[in-house]
């Protein structure tokens, strides 16, 4: 992307888009990285499902561009978009995923660590894979406010937007969350060492 | 699939298939038809209300020994159950319209609950010191048969001369102690009313509706020992013209 688009505002690539339908790529390269790794995380799908998902996305996107409202931040929108098209994936195959392709950083893994008093030094990938059972376990809007708090790093307002539930209701689902994830992690015996 | 290859292909795929942004106008009067529901919703509900005001404000509680062996028999079977459905159906209609506006998402249902509740009581007592209850009730009962038919099994109570109640429209006036009214059920009853039991009394007009508590004395003959407007006039404030009902004027009674 050249420095002059990525210094400007989504909502002028909004505008751009607009205006010439090839300027849109200048919105879809901006998020597409964020949203395949979002839609693997609450979802269980291969990558190439989750790019034909990401792709849908990106039609819905852009066929309701001039519904975007600039007083929500653009990236809750897309994410909103992207959260209602993995649930409508799911409802279509009416099953619940197997695995989840978590991609997370190590920044991101400790601190969730933290945050569940974590604190032994283990192998970060293994870790990785623990926290993907526990998630796998809990329920789907538990689950997927854990990753949009902790690995997507939105804040409880960002959240609200997504998910279309007052933000008293977030910090119900996270409070909720990381309760049945500690449920889980005893319930299952699963021991991060 | 890389970076640049997705991009391309979206790209692509919207040049095939020649998808192009849905108008704004589009999400405007899809905006505009909800919020138009939410209005809707909130003036019914609030119409519901007031007339669930005005019916408790008729209703005669006083008089309650006349229609039933006990105070909390009276309060059941004179309730307004049909504006209370009305009510709860409105204000749930308004809940699901607002929770589908654009904002809606943000508030809580306790919260999206108690403001329409609120907001139906403000309104509704405004509505009812406006006349709109009775204007409202009137035009329904005028012009719907089921809501005509309920309205006449509600009048019915008033409509039993052997429990020593009757209802109905003045019809010929001899003096204010001695008149003819014609009941709900078309029959004529001469009415003397020098007996009353009362300080204020309607005056005696043709075209007035009361109701009466007193005695039968023949199968035309009534005495009375109470009468009262059939409704009361609502504290309004409303334009002459929208008055489409005779209320009587309370005097001194003779």
């Amino acid at each position: 992307m050249s420095g002059k688009i990525l210094e400007k505002t989504d909502q002028e690539l909004v505008a751009l888009a607009l205006a010439d339908q090839k300027d849109f790529l200048f919105l879809v390269k901006r998020y597409q990285n964020q949203l395949i790794q979002y839609i693997c995380r609450i979802s269980n799908v291969a990558k190439e499902d989750a790019e034909d998902i990401l792709q849908e996305v990106f039609l819905k996107v852009y066929r309701n561009l001039n519904s975007y409202n600039p007083k929500l931040k653009f990236s809750s929108w897309i994410y909103r978009i992207t959260h209602n098209e993995v649930i409508s994936a799911y409802r279509k195959k009416k099953n619940r995923p197997q695995t989840i392709d978590l991609d997370l950083d190590f920044n991101l893994i400790e601190t969730l660590a933290d945050d569940f008093d974590i604190k032994e030094k283990i192998d970060q990938n293994f870790l990785k894979e623990k926290i993907s059972q526990v998630l796998l376990k809990m329920d789907h809007k538990y689950a997927e406010v854990l990753v949009l708090y902790y690995f997507e790093q939105k804040d409880y307002q960002e959240i609200s937007d997504i998910i279309k539930k007052p933000k008293g209701t977030v910090a119900t689902y996270l409070n909720r969350a990381k309760k049945q994830f500690n449920k889980i992690l005893t319930k299952e015996n699963i021991k991060f060492h | 699939m890389n970076e640049k290859d997705l991009g391309k292909k979206i790209i692509e795929k919207i040049e095939k298939k020649k998808i192009k942004p849905k108008p704004k106008w589009e999400f405007l009067l899809k905006d505009s038809v909800l919020w138009f529901f939410v209005v809707l919703t909130v003036i019914v509900g609030s119409l519901a209300f007031s007339i669930i005001i005005y019916m408790i404000d008729n209703n005669d509680w006083d008089l309650y020994d006349h229609f039933s062996d006990n105070y909390f028999g009276f309060i059941l079977a004179t309730l307004p159950y049909f504006w209370f459905i009305v009510l709860v159906l409105f204000l749930g209609l308004l809940f699901y319209n607002f929770k589908h506006t654009t904002g809606g998402y943000k508030y809580t249902t306790s919260t999206i609950m108690l403001s329409s509740i609120l907001l139906s009581v403000i309104l509704g007592v405004l509505f009812y010191n406006l006349g709109f209850a009775q204007e409202f009730e009137d035009l329904l009962a005028d012009n719907v048969q089921p809501y005509k038919d309920l309205v006449k099994n509600r009048e019915k109570v008033w409509t039993q001369p052997e429990k020593g109640v009757l209802a109905g429209k003045v019809v010929v006036i001899i003096d204010q102690n001695n008149f003819k009214i014609i009941d709900l059920n078309k029959n004529e009853w001469q009415v003397l009313a020098s007996n009353l039991r009362q300080q204020k009394c309607p005056h005696i007009q043709e075209g007035i509706r009361i109701k009466i508590i007193g005695q039968k004395i023949t199968n035309q003959q009534f005495e009375a020992h109470i009468i009262r407007p059939f409704f009361k006039e609502p504290p309004r404030i409303i334009p002459f013209g929208i008055r489409s009902q005779q209320f009587p004027v309370m005097v001194n009674c003779h």
